[in-house]
């Protein structure tokens, strides 16, 4: 993103950079959001093929 | 004093917290892996403690007070690097069942010999990333208390040495567990107070960048400039915002001046007026080498202008390298400012707030040194054998995932602040700019509060969360290295038949030798940046752990010798990159190489962690016929549910 929109990049959210806001912080929730969706996602596979195998 | 009292109650309750929980430890398997029965909250805040050293705590936050927008992929990648080792590794590790990464090498191609090479490998990251450990212990005591830097190494070293011989990995766990708690502590309530007397995040980061050409502003106060033994940490680069008057307060030799930033070959620049002595008839210039200055001499330095070979002006100014520890003031003219000069060595707002600034376009590739450190930092995570060994407390492959998340969520809340220490950083004390002291801004901030005992109070408190990343990552290396040393050297190695009470002995013995060694180790590296030797180990982890652990659990046709192959070329080639840029840095050597190969060579993971991959891949393919023949059962055991029952744990 910094290097193909620059401009947009630099623009302000109440006193950061937009760049800063999403790699400073929105970041960290981001990380959060994509692990639970995976390991709730395994652990639904999981229970699928248990369930096959015990039949 | 208030301070000391605060990092003394941090070591004694781990002290007694250690002894506590060593009572409740008896069996062998809970020495090595706390009996496999933590649970997934506490082994994510261990596992949570245990990551989070002395290069997170006071480290991450100076280096972006330094280096800005850059540094930010410093926490990012640590944070990512958890996702990774999510997403691929943490749940068949587990289900493999095997209680050291040694345990896994063998256990998963049936060499004994593969064993030997992922040992040393065990060893070799896990003292290179004591160091930075030791020396951030060492320094803050130094910083706060004045005292020797060996005291706080020693004192450091042998307290937790004394809890992990005592209580191996139980005796650790529940002491880590706490120490995260200790460390989010220190670093978000402190944040929140200073915030409130000195404006909030946003705020002061919208405040450095009012001027985009401007530079943070500092009070003529004296600044100590450490001498050559610091470098490449004992320059002042004078700001090219305006002119700069420079008093030194002690004597001072300067081993050179130049002209900083650095020229190009075809740049034209007028230097000669750029620097001269007031009031003293010193002869000094612009090329000066092994300057002596008396005490009390005033120097005037003044930016000029450099025209690039396709007609492009900028500033430049002129940096000074320290021989010895020197103390000075900088100041400037009366009609500038009052007499406020623009902080040494400290970027432009603009070139702070965006994206490939100082750090990673020194040398000229922004772009490619950025992706590099990218992955790093994201493979490095992964390949920390320390951390590693954390997955076998999880009772299953559910739970280690799940701990994982967990492990997320802890690591996101603590670095979400470390930008904030960073930027306020800028703002409020751009002083530790000109003394190269950075690393330091969470421990010295607190004191410009303006109230005094508050301040002092929450300087106490910072430190104590220092200490609390310092003890609680030693003692987890010192598990995992002591525990690869029992386990895999004394107990596969050098006498198979011992009984598990003879290793229980030796992991004790082992835990003393090798804490006694790492304090050794400690007191060589005053000298080096504790993010630096933590980039080190990062480098040779993505390089050796991260490619064997990622094919190994995913891909059948691996064999012993690809593997191998690939660990030890791409792990000591990059190990021996750094190592060599390393010695250039502090001129041991002098070595001319190009920017580009320069950059490379910064940071290996680039090419190194490719070059691991392809070696293990090409290697496995053309000995494809040594493919371990139940390579089936293998990755039934790493990726079957435990409830089909086919895993098994190496030891019960």
């Amino acid at each position: 993103m910094n290097l193909y929109l620059p401009d947009l990049a630099k623009a302000r959210v109440g006193g950061f950079t937009l760049t800063w806001l999403i790699l400073g912080v929105l970041f960290f929730p981001l990380t959060w959001i994509l692990s639970s969706w995976f390991v709730k996602g395994t652990e639904r596979i999981d229970a699928e093929i248990v369930a096959e195998e015990s039949k | 004093m208030i301070e000391l009292a605060f990092v003394l109650f941090i070591i004694a309750s781990t002290v007694l917290l250690g002894v506590w929980a060593t009572n409740k430890s008896q069996s062998v398997s809970d020495f090595f892996v706390a009996g496999r029965s933590v649970n997934v909250f506490w082994n994510a805040s261990a596992i949570s403690g245990e990551y989070l050293s002395a290069a997170s705590f006071m480290g991450v936050a100076g280096l972006i007070m330094k280096n800005g927008y850059d540094a930010l992929w410093y926490p990012v990648g640590y944070a990512a690097g958890y996702l990774f080792l999510l997403l691929f590794i943490a749940g068949p590790l587990r289900r493999f069942g095997a209680y050291t990464i040694p345990d896994f090498a063998e256990g998963r191609f049936h060499s004994p010999a593969f064993r030997k090479i992922a040992v040393s490998f065990v060893l070799f990251i896990g003292f290179f990333y004591t160091m930075p450990q030791m020396k951030g212990a060492g320094t803050v005591m130094q910083g706060i208390m004045g005292w020797p830097y060996w005291l706080g190494i020693m004192i450091v070293g042998s307290v937790i040495t004394f809890n992990v011989a005592l209580g191996g990995m139980k005796g650790i766990t529940i002491v880590q567990a706490m120490q995260y708690w200790v460390k989010v502590f220190a670093i978000s309530v402190p944040c929140f107070v200073v915030m409130s007397f000195l404006g909030s995040y946003n705020e002061t980061l919208g405040k450095a960048l009012e001027v985009p050409k401007g530079v943070p502003i500092i009070p003529g106060s004296v600044i100590s400039m450490k001498g050559k033994a610091g470098a490449p940490n004992n320059a002042l680069a004078l700001s090219t915002a305006g002119e700069s008057l420079v008093k030194f307060e002690s004597d001072a030799v300067l081993t050179s001046i130049s002209v900083n930033p650095k020229p190009k070959k075809e740049d034209i620049f007028d230097a000669s007026g750029a620097i001269l002595a007031v009031g003293s008839s010193l002869e000094v210039s612009s090329k000066s080498k092994d300057l002596v200055v008396p005490k009390d001499t005033l120097v005037r330095v003044i930016p000029f202008e450099v025209t690039s070979a396709e007609g492009r002006k900028s500033k430049a100014s002129l940096k000074l390298e320290f021989d010895q520890p020197s103390k000075i003031r900088v100041t400037a003219p009366r009609s500038q400012n009052d007499g406020d000069a623009f902080a040494p060595n400290s970027p432009t707002n603009e070139k702070w707030a965006a994206p490939f600034g100082p750090l990673t376009s020194k040398n000229g590739y922004p772009i490619l040194y950025t992706y590099s450190l990218i992955i790093a930092l994201v493979c490095g995570t992964a390949g920390l054998p320390h951390i590693l060994v954390r997955f076998y407390t999880n009772p299953d492959g559910k739970s280690a995932k799940r701990t994982t998340l967990w492990v997320m969520v802890m690591l996101g809340a603590f670095y979400v602040f470390t930008p904030m220490w960073g930027s306020l950083g800028r703002t409020v004390m751009p002083i530790l700019y000109a003394s190269n002291s950075t690393d330091m801004a969470i421990i010295k901030l607190p004191t410009m509060l303006g109230n005094e005992t508050l301040g002092h109070i929450l300087a106490g408190i910072t430190s104590a969360g220092a200490f609390a990343a310092f003890m609680s990552t030693f003692s987890g290396l010192l598990v995992s290295m002591s525990g690869a040393f029992a386990h895999d050297i004394y107990g596969k190695i050098i006498k198979p038949e011992s009984s598990s009470d003879q290793r229980k002995t030796a992991f004790k013995f082992a835990a003393v030798g090798i804490g006694a060694i790492s304090m050794l180790l400690g007191l060589l590296v005053e000298s080096f940046d504790i993010a630096m030797m933590v980039g080190w180990a990062f480098a040779i982890g993505a390089a050796s752990y991260f490619p064997l652990l990622l094919l190994g659990s995913w891909w059948r046709g691996l064999t012993a010798k690809g593997a191998a192959t690939g660990m030890l070329v791409g792990g000591m080639a990059s190990l021996v990159a750094i190592v060599t840029t390393m010695l250039i840095d502090k001129k041991y050597v002098t070595l001319e190489v190009s920017p580009l190969v320069r950059s490379l060579m910064e940071q290996p993971a680039i090419w190194g962690v490719p070059l691991s991959i392809a070696l293990m891949v090409g290697v496995s393919k053309m000995t494809a016929k040594q493919v371990p023949h139940d390579v089936d059962t293998m990755m039934l055991r790493l990726h079957a549910p435990e409830e089909l029952g086919h895993s098994k744990d190496y030891i019960s």
